[in-house]
């Protein structure tokens, strides 16, 4: 329910309907029209150029920003390109979420990023055979920076040298201690725990998604983009997940956080603390949580740059822990007083102990 | 040789919308300097705040980059779309 289209032919007026979903309680759809201003003379058509494969990627990125922002179900843009007569649709953005706030604001939000980052061009044509490339509003500029720092819960902006992180939380594992139940679905006090990670992460990133490999719906509904192990890195563990959800991530990013699903109670800066440490001038190229009795290579920060050395890694070793791989990067550690902020719930028996 | 890739109304400048040049070496920010000393015209189009990014092999930079032979880079002024 996610899509982007760039296409010659008019849009077609009918919503998209998904059957498959009943707990979308609000849709928005806006529409971008051709206007006839009557600026120098009567315009006759716009037509509009984009980057083929550049715009498209563009577009699906921010659509990948709001979803780290807000719990969407749904956000499909159809853009239209080449001549456009007036009155014609140029552009539909539609969202779809629980509530009518989230699906609004999504949408709005998609709509400024897309009038300032989205590669098209507008020229418009009038009827006296002129031409003329439209020049960038500083207004839509404008309507762009406001998001900026503003992100859902009104939590404040996360730097004042805004590094581009990524965040994947690690849903992939079997459950064995669990009794083979989905670890992030379990409820704590009627939330899933995985739940309690995105709460913890989100403020502090820009895009958000989630490596699992069971009960996909489950995760999505979670409102983040869900990412099963590619077979052909089937090492089996947080690595398999790792490499099969990078792919799918933005490519600007300036570091990926990576934290497991079943840590409820996450410190609110970690994610702050942990970029301070990698992002300082000279920083590692990963670092670590830790506490003063252990560390916790399952929660961690790195540069993009060192993802590169783990196809490698796993084509190396036998051993798919984080642990070696960070190990071999020249990963630091970062401590926090807070020892029971990483307690993670691996049987029911620790469930039981936090719902109380 | 490198092929450029004028998009918008950068076109006013090379109508083609494409050309190819013969590369020596160097970044993006030198072939923006090479552009900009082919004339007045040049200068006023690409000066810093009309040029919104430069993509290098169909990805956005986000910084100066090198560009080597064969690469394909793409001018792209301010965006206007929606």
């Amino acid at each position: 329910m996610f899509s982007v289209c760039i296409q010659t032919e008019p849009i077609a007026g009918n919503r998209l309907q998904d059957p498959g979903r009943d707990d979308c309680g609000a849709e928005v759809r806006f529409v971008g029209k051709v206007r006839n201003d009557q600026k120098e003379a009567p315009l006759g058509h716009l037509v509009l150029e984009h980057f083929p494969g550049v715009t498209e990627a563009e577009i699906e990125r921010i659509i990948g920003q709001a979803r780290a922002r807000w719990p969407l179900q749904k956000a499909r843009v159809v853009h239209r390109v080449g001549r456009i007569n007036v009155g014609e649709d140029i552009v539909v953005v539609e969202t779809a979420s629980a509530h009518r706030r989230d699906a609004y604001e999504a949408n709005a939000f998609i709509m400024d990023y897309l009038k300032t980052e989205a590669p098209f061009w507008k020229q418009e044509c009038f009827t006296d055979g002129g031409e003329l490339w439209v020049e960038a509003r500083h207004s839509d500029q404008q309507a762009a920076e406001r998001w900026q720092g503003a992100v859902r819960g009104g939590a404040a902006a996360p730097c004042e040298h805004h590094h581009r992180i990524g965040a994947l939380i690690l849903a992939g594992g079997e459950g064995r201690r669990m009794g083979y139940r989905n670890k992030g679905l379990q409820p704590l006090r009627g939330r899933p725990l995985a739940q309690y990670v995105a709460d913890a992460l989100r403020p502090h990133v820009d895009y958000l998604a989630i490596s699992a490999n069971r009960d996909l719906a489950d995760y999505e509904a979670l409102g983040f983009p869900v990412f099963p192990d590619d077979p052909r890195f089937g090492v089996g563990g947080p690595l398999a997940g790792i490499l099969s959800a990078l792919p799918r991530f933005p490519l600007d990013l300036d570091a990926l956080m990576v934290a497991p699903c079943d840590c409820p109670l996450l410190p609110a800066d970690l994610v702050p603390r942990l970029a301070a440490a990698l992002f300082m001038p000279g920083g590692p190229p990963a670092v670590m949580a830790a506490t003063e009795v252990s560390i916790h290579p399952s929660i961690f920060m790195c540069r993009p740059g060192m993802l590169v050395s783990l196809i490698p890694h796993v084509q190396e070793h036998a051993d798919h822990r984080l642990r070696g791989w960070l190990k071999n990067s020249g990963c630091e550690v970062v401590r926090f007083e807070d020892a029971g902020a990483f307690s993670n719930i691996n049987d029911l028996q620790a469930l039981q102990a936090l719902q109380s | 040789m490198i092929t450029i890739t004028y998009f918008g109304s950068l076109k006013l400048l090379q109508p083609l919308g494409t050309e190819t040049l013969d590369w020596q070496g160097g970044t993006t920010d030198d072939l923006l300097s090479l552009l900009r000393g082919r004339g007045p015209d040049w200068a006023q189009a690409l000066r810093p705040e009309r040029v919104f990014k430069l993509a290098l092999n169909q990805q956005l930079l986000h910084a100066a980059a090198p560009i080597h032979d064969g690469d394909e880079v793409a001018i792209l002024p301010p965006v206007t779309g929606g």
